[in-house]
């Protein structure tokens, strides 16, 4: 039986202890992804703090490099501090640089190991031409319409090469997107 | 009588030391076989025929997965829902090795969901604890071993047909 409330921690020192002699043989650090962390901002800002605490340590002591993988909302807003939504509540100049100070000075200091923040967008016309080729040479004709009525977001691109492999018709497909 | 004592004695040593070297031995290949999760990567790539491959993008993910010795910071990925930033980390990760990927599944949002969706991804195990190791924890000799956390007590039974039962918490 393992003691469930001691798996984290140990886990995490286990994996530290391991990253270790991976990079003494192979001199490079290994790499932590973490997918989906927005779920965590949501349902669990605790333990995203924590992980931030976790990655902030790690890279203090080039043990190991945590990239996080987040959807745009309250994840990286959560993890780049809380400056923009509280510069909503103030009404003075002194309460702007009180906050100012809160947030940079005494705040998280996890924050200050971020480093590269990157931003993946919508693909462009051309990649929407590729992407509906390789799913079928047929559907090129298609490119134009279907960028002009779902734009560059893969995930409906997809849904869109689904529905005509599927053989359903223009107007289901649209009623179906819309 | 006494060369039977002796004889039982000299077994449980046998035994005992046995059981010491073994548990050293699976230790030391869990240890191998742990590692070699960082060597081969726990990546496998998400099955989806329409994956196209983003040479600008693609770039600056490898970039952040492949970091240089001594980089001190930590990263980020962010997109709308839908742009393909999993798939495109995944496949990504799946052509290099040192990488471990944990994804946090709907159900995996407690501490210890997540350190179980972690366990997983490392192919982790609770390493063995030897009974010298078990024995010597109780006095607080050793640290205290991380499988069992604290000996809390013994507990001697007789109707367990005389077996000593050490009850872990």
């Amino acid at each position: 039986m393992i003691d469930t409330t001691r798996l984290f921690p140990e886990i995490i020192k286990e994996f530290s202890h391991l990253a270790k002699t991976y990079q003494e043989e192979n001199r490079r650090p290994p790499v932590l992804v973490i997918d989906n962390v927005n779920r965590l901002a949501v349902e669990n800002p605790s333990l995203l703090r924590n992980l931030q605490d976790i990655a902030k340590d790690a890279a203090d002591d080039r043990v190991f490099v945590t990239v996080f993988v987040t959807s745009e909302g309250h994840a990286p807003r959560q993890m780049m501090g809380k400056l923009s939504t509280l510069l909503y509540t103030i009404s003075s100049l002194s309460q702007l640089i009180l906050i100012i100070y809160m947030v940079n000075i005494l705040g998280r200091s996890s924050r200050s190991r971020l480093g590269k923040i990157l931003t993946i967008g919508d693909i462009n016309p051309a990649e929407v031409r590729d992407l509906l080729v390789k799913s079928g040479a047929e559907y090129e004709k298609y490119s134009e319409v279907v960028y002009g009525l779902v734009g560059g977001r893969i995930k409906y691109i997809n849904q869109v090469v689904r529905e005509l492999r599927a053989g359903s018709s223009w107007k289901g497909m649209v009623m179906i997107l819309v | 009588m006494a060369n039977i004592i002796a004889l039982i004695g000299f077994g449980s040593t046998l035994v005992g030391i046995s059981q010491v070297i073994y548990t050293y031995m699976e230790n030391n290949e869990r240890e191998k076989r742990l590692l070699s999760a960082f060597h081969q990567g726990t990546v496998s790539v998400v099955g989806n025929d329409n994956f196209i491959e983003r040479p600008g993008i693609s770039k600056h993910v490898r970039e952040i997965l492949q970091p240089p010795q001594g980089y001190d910071s930590y990263d980020m990925i962010v997109g709308f829902q839908g742009t393909g930033k999993t798939t495109l980390v995944r496949n990504v990760s799946h052509q290099h090795q040192g990488i471990i990927y944990v994804n946090v599944g709907t159900l995996n949002t407690s501490e210890d969901g997540f350190a179980r969706a972690f366990a997983e991804a490392l192919r982790w195990t609770p390493c063995r604890c030897s009974w010298f190791e078990v024995l010597l924890s109780i006095d607080s000799v050793t640290p205290k071993h991380p499988k069992f956390g604290k000996l809390s007590r013994l507990d001697y039974s007789s109707s367990e047909g005389n077996n000593l039962i050490i009850i872990l918490t």
